[in-house]
């Protein structure tokens, strides 16, 4: 009888627990009742402190379908929304959008130039902080309003899919040309290290929107922008880079320029050292290099004609990366490529290493690159 | 009623005569034929009574070799010589001389009191009552209806033997012996149920099968304290161990190829009269995914077979329930492009996602209730009509989505890949389950789910023996054939090695 | 006979134990003392803890039928036994506590932001209770079935997240200062909690002999597993941020290495099949609390129904859970409190007990033989 009772008593214990309850289920919480956020755009505003602007995937309005949906998303919508905060944007927005926004899908982040110079650590970190958002989402400045880079990329001539960000991400990849800094990295630099942030600059110009260099920051503030062989040197140094086409002038002619494609065959060999209480860097590249254009100009048949035209490329990578490395140092303080961490190797406490105060240092830091890459192939055609 | 069945056979005949009528409501029961007639032996006539179930009985078997030597034969004797014999004899036994000398047939067995005699005359017999002997002479002139040989349906493969266990006990167990072919083999028969006294034969290997498993099973089935049993369905569910498991504890199965295998590995058989399905004891979890064809194939395909197998019971129980916890809880998870595709597809309907996902499992349901039912001819049809018609027309009308009718089919299909009946049975019950639980909690709930399922699945036995273990994991993928050395360790049989180290001896010969 | 266990699964409960605590988030307290030096300082604590291992091992030779308890019995009598046992349960509870709560607090900040917490916390409960009425048979079966897959789970936090890992994060090997890593460092030894188990092992086996087989070889995946996970977390995080660790209150160091680990471009975002195959970890160590809080309690009052006091003990953490429902509360609970509570229970006050009745048992055997020589 007792056993009974206790079994009973298990059992409404367990139904209690499940059935009082229930009515705290959110029944709206399918994904058919949010909007996906694709991209979020942030622009200093007039009256209020920030323009926020929010590019979402809309399949479904201009989709003629009988099939009932589509699998492609075709087109895009932006809203815009003065506000003083990223969340508060949201916020209004839901109230009068029929559906909620969720940033679980989110994979750009991108902010004008100007309010990226007043600071955007405050949006940064709440952006960082909510679980929601992707830790892989991409940071991107543009040189005119997030709004007019948005626009840019639902009205360019290409269909417009969520992939979109995908195919950006990896094709910095293969072309070198910019970096794509995520937020998590982005968030950490800013708030807990003195390493600087980077992120992806992107030129918005007439037509499209390229992503080209780098954006630098000095604590959460946007100092400038480098070039794409800067972006270049700078994924060479990262062990970023799969492949990225230069273009070198001749050896024997230069005004003509001959098309390379790099290739990173070996990690670079950093070694930092500490000489006369100032660091010297010395760096080491492994490359091959595939000539794309006809080199009519060269005999690279032969050993001194392929050894001329290995060193040139050689000698102007070497210009590139230290020409980058000089103006991180030199011009913007800001040890964006980490070498900090590569300081650190040679001591075994933290506490020895805080005694050469890297700080202050790192800005006459000496640079020695060299770069031993190798002619790998010239194409089909190499001479007349 | 008991002590009166117990009655003793007069020695009048007229007594059993009478006795015979009252008991078997011979002026109203069609089917028990009675003859009387008169045996005359040493010039003396004796009063006679053939009973028999018509039906159930040989004929020409009962007219060639029962009444044509009584009534012959016993008048050709009738001589000089014989009678000066007969009279030399001090003690005239007439019931030896009846059996010994006149009946030609093969079994004869006396029976003394009317209820053995019943019996008998229920399974076959022939009965014969002679005045003045005090005993019923039982001649076996069984015919059964019986149907020939079948070919299994509900367990097909392509490669393997085909013969399925008909309805007759005796076809059932001679099946097993022709495929055992070994006097170790030993079937005993038991039998269950007040009024039918229904046939069960325990069918296990001497040498091999754990005695203490035999015994258990034996003692479960005579303490079944019931009026009928009829099918074999009936004892599985009287004798498992768990009675709020809802997986067959029980392997049920219609061919006698895997019925042999499974005794020869140590395992008991009960063959129950009047079902073609042998169950098979103990059974384990992972048994059930297993078809008789995996020992017929290769073992590299077997086990593809059986990866393919263990992966449909998963979809069958989880896919309806990890999609809808995906797509409430953890959209994050998705490619966008999935989730805006599904997203799309679900912005129309208007039902919330649980209420989709149960209209579609109950139509399904009924969909395949339906095409049971019908005869066979309209089976394609209701396919056609529940399957195309109906699922083209709810996804053009916005009543689900067609990313839904997609995960059902799958997890429909996943459930008809599972080899054993009863077992994917269960796999509804706990989709419902799985489903409710991803709606509330999400995966999270999903997992809490497989939690207790699986504490459940582990708390579970099957005569002694764990229904899911460690081991039983291990051993779910067969090895090669010449490398199946060991019997199952759970089992703890008396032959625990099943072939020697080497068993292909014509490698070795070679050099 | 039916509760002893074998070999492997004395050691996939222990392993368990740990990958629980790992999902739990402990390695980040370790983190958070010694920065980059954890690994040397893991490895420096294991040694430290390797011979505790030894002695134990060796004394319970002659213990063979008695667990920490009965020794305590021995020793000190019912009263000492008393004190123990309530000591172990409350750690046991306390432990049960924060698990639940902490991993509460996880899976309602990523997957149930908008669900009611006693909703999700309901599920939890019914599930331990249920898992616990069903009593310690199957969660042992259980437990050797699942540790395969939690352990992978634990590489692939090391091989998934490749792609982002730098092993210049690993520097400085020593971590702040020597001091710290090896003094103050000597705190982490918390972590060695699951060796509290080696006390209860010996009268619950089946071989009396694997004792010593099941220690060394379940210390030393255990101590696999936290490096790699130690070593998971260093690389994710540059080194500059693994120092300022402390001052970033972060969900979890664990998921947040998840969450950036990709299955190519397809499945974007993992972090919910690691929770997914984590829970069945966290349910399986509260369900392994549980009956544990059950098991002392059995031995201090012989109970008749045991499986019945799984509904009280349940009741009990739901309780204990409900009561420190504020963040702050879970962090004081596992990084302060457990943290002393565990190395005093494990280095401290049960490990003098097993001195003192290993003592006493030589001199009783002493006296022994001094009887059976006069």
């Amino acid at each position: 009888m007792r056993k009974k009772l206790l079994n009973k008593a298990i059992i409404l214990f367990s139904l209690l627990i499940i059935f009082l309850l229930t009515g705290y289920v959110s029944s709206e919480e399918n994904l058919e009742n949010y909007y996906y956020v694709m991209a979020i755009g942030v622009d200093k505003g007039t009256d209020t402190k920030i323009n926020l602007n929010i590019q979402i995937a809309s399949n479904s309005s201009g989709n003629q379908d009988s099939d009932g949906g589509s699998s492609q998303s075709n087109s895009s919508n932006i809203y815009s929304i003065p506000c003083n905060s990223i969340d508060s944007g949201i916020s209004i927005l839901n109230n009068y959008l029929s559906k909620k926004i969720n940033v679980s899908h989110c994979s750009a982040i991108i902010f004008s130039e100007e309010i990226a110079r007043l600071g955007i650590k405050e949006y940064i970190n709440s952006l960082g902080n909510n679980p929601e958002i992707r830790p892989t989402c991409n940071i991107i400045i543009s040189n005119t309003t997030s709004l007019d880079a948005l626009e840019k990329i639902s009205n360019s001539t290409e269909n417009f899919s969520s992939r979109f960000y995908e195919f950006l991400k990896s094709s910095a990849k293969y072309t070198g040309y910019s970096i794509i800094p995520e937020l998590s990295e982005f968030f950490y630099c800013l708030n807990f290290s003195e390493n600087s942030a980077i992120a992806t600059y992107a030129n918005v110009s007439d037509e499209i929107l390229q992503n080209t260099g780098i954006a630098i920051f000095q604590k959460d503030k946007y100092l400038g922008n480098l070039t794409v062989l800067d972006s270049i040197a700078y994924s060479l140094i990262t062990d970023r880079l799969e492949s990225a086409t230069i273009s070198i002038p001749s050896p024997n002619d230069s005004t003509k320029l001959i098309d390379v494609l790099i290739k990173q065959t070996k990690k670079p060999e950093i070694d930092c050292s500490l000489i006369n209480s100032y660091p010297f860097i010395n760096l080491k590249f492994s490359l091959e290099y595939h000539v794309l254009s006809s080199t009519y100009e060269i005999d690279t048949d032969s050993p001194s004609g392929n050894s001329l035209l290995e060193n040139s490329i050689n000698t102007y990578i070497q210009e590139i990366v230290s020409n980058f490395l000089y103006q991180i140092s030199h011009k913007y303080n800001v040890d964006i490529c980490n070498f900090k961490n590569k300081f650190i190797k040679n001591y075994l406490t933290l506490d020895e290493f805080e005694k050469i105060h890297w700080n202050e240092i790192y800005k006459d830091s000496y640079f020695e690159v060299e770069t031993n890459g190798k002619i790998e192939s010239l194409g089909i055609f190499s001479q007349e | 009623m008991g002590s009166e069945n117990k009655a003793k056979i007069f020695e009048q005949f007229d007594k059993n005569f009478e006795y015979l009528k009252v008991k078997y409501n011979l002026l109203i029961n069609s089917d028990i034929i009675t003859r009387e007639f008169e045996i005359l032996i040493a010039g003396k006539s004796f009063k006679a009574l053939l009973i028999f179930v018509d039906g159930m009985t040989n004929s020409e078997s009962i007219n060639n070799n029962i009444l044509a030597p009584l009534m012959l034969k016993n008048s050709i004797k009738m001589t000089p010589s014989k009678q000066v014999k007969l009279n030399n004899v001090q003690k005239f036994n007439l019931q030896d001389f009846l059996v010994n000398k006149l009946i030609s047939q093969n079994v004869v067995e006396i029976s003394k009191d009317f209820e053995d005699c019943f019996g008998k005359i229920n399974s076959g017999f022939t009965a014969l009552f002679v005045d003045t002997l005090d005993v019923a002479i039982c001649m076996e002139t069984k015919k059964l209806p019986v149907r020939s040989i079948p070919a299994s349906q509900s367990e097909t493969v392509v490669r393997g033997p085909q013969a399925a266990f008909i309805e007759s006990l005796r076809s059932n167990t001679s099946q097993i012996r022709k495929i055992i072919n070994n006097e170790n083999l030993i079937i005993e028969n038991t039998k269950v149920g007040k009024i039918t006294k229904t046939n069960v034969s325990i069918c296990y290997m001497k040498n091999i099968t754990n005695d203490d498993l035999v015994s258990e099973v034996k003692f479960r089935l005579n303490n079944l304290k019931l009026d009928s049993i009829t099918s074999s369905g009936e004892i599985e569910n009287l004798i498992k161990d768990n009675l709020n498991n809802v997986y067959p504890e029980l392997l049920a199965t219609e061919r006698p190829d895997k019925t042999s295998n499974l005794i020869l590995a140590g395992r008991v058989a009960i063959l129950v009269d009047g079902s073609p399905f042998a169950l098979i004891v103990p059974a384990f979890m992972l048994d059930f995914l297993v078809s008789p064809e995996d020992i017929n194939l290769n073992s590299a395909f077997a086990n593809f077979l059986k990866l393919i197998r263990g992966i449909a019971y998963f979809i069958a129980v989880l896919l309806p329930g990890i999609y809808i916890s995906v797509t409430t809880f953890h959209d994050e998870f998705l490619p966008t492009e999935l989730l805006l595709a599904i997203s799309s597809a679900r912005e129309k309907i208007p039902f919330p996602i649980i209420l989709e996902i149960f209209l579609m499992e109950l139509s399904f349901e009924l969909i395949r209730e339906a095409g049971i039912r019908v005869p066979s001819a309209f089976g394609q049809t209701i396919g056609i009509v529940g399957a195309l018609i109906l699922g083209e027309a709810a996804v053009s009308a916005n009543i689900v989505s067609p990313i839904l009718v997609i995960i059902i089919s799958i997890t429909a299909i996943s459930e008809f890949s599972l080899p054993d009946y009863s077992f994917s049975f269960s796999t509804r019950i706990f989709r419902v389950i799985y489903i409710i639980l991803g709606y509330l909690f999400g995966l999270f709930g999903i997992s809490c789910g497989i939690f207790a399922h699986l504490i459940l699945l582990f708390s579970y036995n099957s005569f002694g023996v764990p229904f899911l273990s460690y081991t039983s994991f291990k051993s779910y993928f067969v090895k090669p054939i010449w490398q199946n050395e060991k019997r199952s360790e759970i089992l703890d049989t008396k032959r625990p090695l099943e072939e020697p180290h080497i068993s292909m001896k014509w490698r070795n010969n070679e050099k | 006979m039916k509760n002893k266990l074998t070999v492997f699964e004395a050691i996939s409960i222990i392993t368990i134990i740990t990958i629980s605590q790992i999902v739990l988030d402990f390695p980040e307290y370790l983190v958070d003392l010694t920065g980059t030096g954890t690994l040397i300082n893991l490895i420096f604590l294991a040694v430290i803890s390797l011979i505790f291992c030894f002695i134990i091992s060796n004394i319970f030779k002659n213990f063979s039928n008695h667990d920490i308890i009965d020794i305590s019995e021995i020793i000190g009598g019912k009263i000492l036994k008393f004190i123990i046992s309530v000591i172990f349960i409350i750690f046991l509870f306390l432990l049960a506590i924060s698990g639940v709560s902490n991993f509460l607090f996880l899976i309602r900040n990523i997957f149930f932001q908008n669900t009611n917490k006693l909703f999700v916390l309901s599920i939890f409960m019914v599930t331990l209770l249920f898992s616990a009425t069903k009593g310690f048979y199957s969660l042992k079966k259980l437990d050797t079935v699942i540790i395969g897959i939690l352990g992978l789970s634990i590489f692939a936090l090391f091989f998934g997240d490749n792609g982002n890992f730098n092993s210049n994060n690993l520097v400085p090997v020593f971590g702040y200062n020597y001091e710290t890593t090896f003094k103050t460092g000597l705190l982490n030894i918390f972590i060695f909690n699951f060796m509290l188990i080696y006390f209860f092992l010996m009268p619950n086996l089946s071989k009396k002999n694997d004792y010593k087989k099941i220690v060394f070889s379940s210390f030393g995946i255990n101590l696999a597993l936290l490096l790699i996970s130690v070593t998971s977390i260093l690389l994710y995080y540059p080194t500059s941020i693994t120092h300022s660790l402390t001052n970033i209150n972060t969900m979890n160091t664990i998921l947040l290495v998840t969450r950036r680990i990709q299955i190519s471009s397809f499945l974007s975002q993992t972090d919910s099949i690691f929770i997914f195959i984590w829970s069945f970890a966290i349910l399986s160590y509260i369900c392994f609390l549980i009956n544990s809080i059950i098991y002392i309690l059995n031995k201090l009052f012989n109970f008749k129904n045991k499986s019945k006091l799984s509904f009280p003990v349940v009741l009990a953490i739901l309780i204990g859970v409900l009561l420190i429902d504020r963040i702050i509360n879970i962090e004081f609970l596992e990084n302060i409190v457990l943290k002393y509570f565990s190395i005093f229970l494990t280095f401290g006050i049960s490990f003098i007990i097993l001195i003192l009745g290993y003592f006493k048992n030589k001199k009783k055997g002493l006296n022994n033989a001094k009887k059976a020589v006069k």
